[in-house]
């Protein structure tokens, strides 16, 4: 085979970048799920007479402190656990909503398909920050709504994906001999639809861990989300904005991780949308 | 003798693709006189429409075009030229008409702002409309507001036509401007290109692989195969006795659209060879049957041969080849004494909207045993969505649908079961009809389940029923995109026959197969029918694959059954005026009936 | 291959109607449809809102300032008509909503309504920038990234800017006011005093949109490209400048501003942040501010307003949409 150089040069450097972000997410990862073993300090332990440390400076603290005194590196391996923990609750709820409802619009249409439609249009009327700003104000700051919150904003895109794969299907020549030959429908979805479906909501998955670990950190950020002492990354930038001049640290290091993270996710998930245009021949 | 018009020597198409490098054309050379029409014949994947479109640089931009020796009119354009040539080229010397008309116009704008960009630089608008006059298109000044979705495919093909002579080419490139069309639009639409080519005095290249447009209207053809010429020479010789074996292969495959010209088809097993690598020796000759040692080691130039010329090292042994030339008859069984109709549609009424027009008005259609029935319609005709209600996909609006006599309303659970057994239906389009994640002996046993349970059975009935249609148990693992368009069709009717039917129902089981592979599957149709004693309903727009298969016709127009009987009877003697339109329409009809007259 | 088998085209039913004398840019089923649907969108809003009210529990409570006598709350519950059974209720708050009796501000003096209509016009002007930028560079980028002469130039800048797809907003603004503000000295790092502190916010929001438009220009671009209706083109002989511009950028224009459309909440919500971030007077701020002191009355105007302008967005968006693709009219 005997390929051009520029490509086979570029599909080199591709592959190097997908290992990377592999790398990168499994540490990050790892490093929240065994973070009381990965971690040197506890991350709420302050230490007054240590406040300000930059990073590299000692060797007791690699990344530096902040205005309390405690360890960076221990508070941005610990803060990696509230988006991660939302940011994978969110994306499977909102699975278990949109893959079930699209795979029934899509076969169905007719009215449960209209009326189905008319409740993932609700989503379009309140901007999701917004709607959670609301709810979290009149309800609490519960992070369990978080959750719930970003779900409900969330699962409409796993549906029309879904609905559009299905309606588009359901009209092929396979699909009516299955039916033809005595194949129910929960055969048929089984069978026939749900394998064309995965690697679809592989790249909406992979996107919508993206959308959800943001809006965590965005409503952390904004003080809505998880509060301050607990470590968490968009807190953490928060917290350390009013020390911007002095101790940048403070707050470009956690948003370091948190860019890390999105990065790593984002290069995922276009490998993934990658190969199904190369290898899916489905149509 | 003058200097033709276009001449063009040593054409060099490659294709860079992620796979490699495909040698699409291979040293084509042809010349164009003034006023002469060249009509270029192959099947899919031969090289001609990337000769046409090459001859103005419109290829796709991987693709590499190189000329010993070039030159339109005045202008030398042999080796290579620059973008700014190729543009004059296009907008003064060539005119091109494209295959499908409803994507070959910008969707985005007005027919009449398309028709002024085509015009140039200060045209105006009163220019454009006189020129959408002169392709005949009526009201052409309030047309010219539309846009491409609003007009039928006659028209936006009118459009384009008045686009490519826009700023009077010399010559008219026309690829496949037909074939998207239906079958009445078709004529009027060559007329035109007719009458324009005679009025405005254009040489014309019509591409095709339809061997009756290039019949009627060309003065010479050039027959390619596997991205080279393989014969040319003037088009009634060429036609009348080829020389060629693929010439000859690819009209002995060709179904004659009248009766009296119905001979047995031959087809030609296997496929064009990939060109990736340029195959030694001659492309053809895994397909030949005249091909000798020097085949494999040379490939063979154009020789002059008898008035034209051809790229064979034994034209004259292949001459001794003789076609067939008895009259064929479809195959007809004998009445099989039952006066039950396997289906029967009783005044089935069908309507997709509450506004607009029925898809099927009050049609009564029935299949005996044994039968085959084509059922022949242009577009909107409403043929599809019958044999879908007489299949059971579709619900009519009113009306019945029976099964052995009993409505289909009425079966209980083991006679749903029955009836699925013995109506099967064939998809006309191979693609979507195997799911492409299964392998396709994996699709023939979920037919198969229908009536055997135990899996080693029935993977012994799939064996056996890819046997029947010709292709090779092995292929049982495969997966459909690993398998021509052929194979996958007869994929399609071993999925069908695995459950031993009494009637096939097949909706345009061949048109998306090459004129060489549709020939082994209308075989295929009439041997299955001899051996199994089976009945056939066939969906059809194309007469002359009707009449090779189908003992009776039916003539469908808007919804409604135009005319219906034995298919030579109607075929010779039309009674409805629709009929003998669409028999009229056929190129190579006309003729005949004046001379079975005279 | 055969003509499509499908049953009787628009096309033939339209070509025998009138012609195009003088009719309406748009169809009337098809504009009533879409008004409808977004008078749906805001009565959705409304009512979201309303259920979130009453499920605090006590509205009047929270409605009611900190230091409030039993009286003064039970004042409240009268006024609003708390009391009622929840239909009523329902009925009241549209009703209140539609003619502008809103309780005021729980920490000033004016009405809830004062307060968001006042902070509205600066959100305005952020958006209004912030989407300037945000379409000027993806637009270019993504052009650029197709048609581009040099292959750096084609590769580089669109690379760059998917980096900033993973970039939150927050961060953003904060890296640039690090930057320029702190190191660089060059611009204010909040408020809005000058026009100068308008460029920073909208850069960051502008950045945050800016990769998503030229990720999809560049895709439409690439599969317009293809299509028949350039080959057409092609063999008019016009040059290629034109065939990129008026045939094949205008018809990738479709799916670009149909993302904008969509990418309409999550704009609004980084205005929310954005405004945050750069302390801008804008509603956006102004209503984090609220939540946190707890002033219902400005937080459930702001997010109706905020809800409005959404809806608005969309329904503009979707009849650019309806001017630029003929099909889509009727």
């Amino acid at each position: 085979m005997n390929l051009p150089k520029s490509t086979m040069r570029r599909r080199d450097l591709g592959k190097v970048g997908e290992w990377a972000a592999i790398a990168m997410l499994s540490a990050l990862v790892i490093g929240a799920v065994f973070a009381p073993f990965v971690a040197p300090y506890d991350p709420l332990a302050q230490d007054l007479t240590n406040i300000m440390q930059p990073p590299f400076a000692s060797m007791a603290h690699p990344l530096g402190t902040d205005f309390l005194g405690r360890d960076m590196l221990s508070r941005i391996i610990y803060g990696a656990q509230p988006p991660m923990v939302v940011g994978a609750f969110a994306v499977l709820l909102a699975l278990v909503i949109g893959v079930p409802l699209g795979i029934m619009s899509g076969w169905r249409g007719g009215w449960p398909d209209m009326a189905i439609g008319r409740l993932a249009d609700i989503q379009m009327s309140i901007p999701g920050l917004v709607l959670a700003l609301l709810v979290l104000a009149m309800l609490g700051k519960h992070l369990s709504l978080v959750v719930l919150i970003i779900a409900l904003e969330s699962w409409p895109l796993h549906y029309r994906v879904v609905r559009a794969y299905v309606q588009s299907v359901r009209g092929n020549g396979y699909v009516e001999a299955a039916s033809l030959a005595g194949v129910g429908p929960v055969g048929i979805t089984f069978r026939h639809l749900l394998p064309g479906v995965v690697p679809l909501l592989a790249v909406t998955a992979t996107a919508n861990v993206a959308t959800a670990v943001l809006a965590e950190a965005a409503l952390s950020y904004l003080g809505m989300g998880v509060v301050p002492p607990t470590a968490d990354w968009g807190s953490m930038v928060a917290e350390g904005q009013t020390q911007l001049s002095g101790a940048w640290w403070i707050s470009v290091l956690p948003g370091f991780a948190l860019i890390a993270l999105l990065l790593s996710v984002q290069v995922i998930g276009n490998a993934i949308s990658a190969r199904q245009s190369l290898g899916g021949r489905d149509l | 003798m003058n200097k033709p018009l276009l001449q063009v020597e040593g054409l060099r198409v490659d294709l860079d693709t992620p796979r490699g490098v495909v040698h699409a054309v291979r040293d084509v050379s042809f010349s164009i006189g003034e006023g002469e029409v060249l009509g270029l014949v192959g099947e899919s994947g031969c090289g001609k429409s990337m000769t046409a479109m090459s001859l103005a640089n419109l290829l796709p931009p991987r693709a590499r075009i190189s000329t010993r020796h070039f030159h339109i009119g005045e202008r030398n354009l042999s080796g290579g030229v620059d973008e700014a040539v190729w543009r004059e080229v296009r907008r003064h010397d060539i005119g091109f008409v494209f295959q499908n008309p409803m994507t070959a116009l910008n969707p985005r704008l007005t027919i009449g702002r398309q028709v002024v960009e085509a015009l140039g630089v200060g045209a105006e608008r009163a220019e454009a409309a006189r020129l959408l006059d002169m392709v005949g298109i009526p009201h052409a000044a309030e047309r010219m507001h539309q846009y491409s979705h609003e007009l039928s495919g006659g028209l936006a093909q009118r459009v384009v036509i008045a686009l490519a002579l826009a700023r009077q080419p010399k010559l008219l490139v026309a690829d496949e401007p037909t074939t998207a069309l239906d079958v009445s639009v078709q004529a009027q639409i060559l007329d035109l290109i007719s009458d324009l080519r005679a009025k405005l005095g254009l040489s014309m290249l019509i591409v095709s692989h339809d061997l009756h447009v290039i019949e009627q209207r060309t003065d010479r053809i050039a027959v390619m195969y596997a991205g080279r010429i393989v014969e040319t020479g003037p088009t009634r010789q060429v036609l009348a006795a080829p020389t060629h074996p693929y010439t000859r292969g690819l009209l002995a495959a060709t179904p004659r659209r009248t009766v009296a010209e119905r001979v047995r088809l031959l087809s030609l097993d296997g496929r064009p060879p990939l060109l990736y690598e340029p195959p030694p020796g001659c492309a053809f000759k895994a397909r030949c049957f005249a091909a000798t040692e020097t085949c494999s080691v040379t490939d063979p130039d154009l020789v002059d041969c008898d008035g034209r010329k051809v790229a064979c090292h034994n034209a004259e042994a292949a001459a001794g080849y003789v076609r067939p030339s008895e009259p064929f008859q479809p195959v007809r069984l004998p009445a099989s004494g039952s006066t039950l109709p396997i289906v029967s549609a009783e005044q089935v009424s069908k309507r997709f909207s509450d506004y607009g027009q029925s898809a099927l008005d009050a049609v009564d259609l029935k299949v005996m045993p044994g039968e085959s029935v084509g059922i022949i319609g242009e577009s909107g005709s409403g043929k599809t969505t019958l044999a879908r209600i007489l299949m059971g996909l579709v619900r009519p609006s009113a009306g019945d649908v029976r099964f052995g006599g009993k409505s289909l309303a009425m079966l209980r659970r083991q006679e749903i079961t029955e009836w699925r057994r013995q109506v099967q239906f064939v998809f006309q389009d191979s693609t979507s009809a195997l799911d492409p994640r299964m392998s396709i002996g994996a699709s023939i046993m979920q037919s198969a389940a229908l009536v055997e349970r135990d899996r080693a059975k029935a993977a012994r009935m799939v064996a056996r029923v890819l046997d029947e249609v010709g292709l090779s148990s092995s292929l049982a693992e495969r997966r459909p995109h690993e398998l021509s368009g052929g194979q996958r069709q007869r994929v399609g009717f071993a999925r069908a026959l695995v459950v031993d039917p009494r009637l096939i129902i097949a909706d345009e089981p061949v048109s998306a197969l090459d004129v060489s592979v549709q020939a082994v599957v209308l075989n295929l149709i009439n041997q299955l029918r001899e051996e199994r004693g089976l009945a056939l309903l066939m969906i059809s727009h194309d007469l002359g694959v009707v009449s090779y298969v189908c003992e009776r016709i039916v003539v469908m127009r808007h919804g409604q059954i135009v005319e219906a009987g034995p298919t030579d009877l109607v075929l010779e003697n039309p009674s409805a005026p629709y009929t003998r339109m669409l028999v009229d329409s056929i190129p190579g009809a006309a003729s005949a009936a004046i001379a079975a007259q005279a | 291959m055969p003509p499509s088998t499908s049953g009787p085209t628009p096309a033939n039913t339209a070509s025998t109607g009138a012609f195009r004398s003088a009719r309406l840019p748009i169809g009337p089923r098809v504009l009533g449809h879409r008004l409808l649907a977004a008078a749906f969108a805001v009565w959705a809003a409304v009512t979201i809102v309303f259920v979130m009210i009453t499920a605090t529990g006590d509205p009047a409570l929270a409605l009611a300032p900190e230091d409030a006598s039993a009286a003064q709350v039970e004042q409240i519950r009268a006024r609003y008509g708390f009391d009622q059974p929840i239909p009523v209720q329902y009925v009241r708050f549209v009703v209140d909503l539609a003619t502008g009796g809103f309780p005021s501000s729980l920490y000033s003096r004016q009405t809830a309504a004062q307060v968001v209509l006042g902070t509205l016009p600066n959100t305005l002007l952020l958006g209004g920038a912030g989407i300037a930028i945000g379409v000027l560079l993806g637009g270019t980028v993504g052009y650029l990234s197709v048609f581009a002469r040099f292959r750096v130039v084609r590769e580089v800048p669109i690379s760059v800017l998917m980096v900033f797809q993973s970039i939150p907003a927050f961060l953003t603004g904060i890296l640039l006011i690090l930057l320029f503000s702190l190191q660089l000295r060059w611009l204010p790092t909040s408020g809005a005093r000058s026009w100068w502190s308008l460029i920073l916010p909208a850069v960051t929001v502008g950045l945050s949109l800016a990769p998503a438009i030229a990720r999809l220009l560049r895709s439409a671009l690439m599969e317009q490209i293809t299509a028949d209706y350039v080959n057409t083109a092609r063999a008019k002989g016009l040059t290629r400048r034109r065939i990129r511009l008026h045939h094949i950028l205008g018809n990738s224009l479709v799916p670009v501003v149909t993302l904008v459309g969509l990418q309409a909440g999550s704009l609004l919500s980084g205005i929310v942040v954005v405004e945050t971030v750069f302390a801008w007077p804008g509603l956006g701020s102004q209503l984090v501010k609220s939540v946190n002191l707890h002033d219902y009355p400005v937080v459930v105007t702001a997010v109706i307003v905020v809800a409005i302008a959404y809806v608005l967005l969309s329904l503009l968006v979707d009849l650019l949409v309806m001017l630029l693709n003929p099909r889509s009219r009727y």
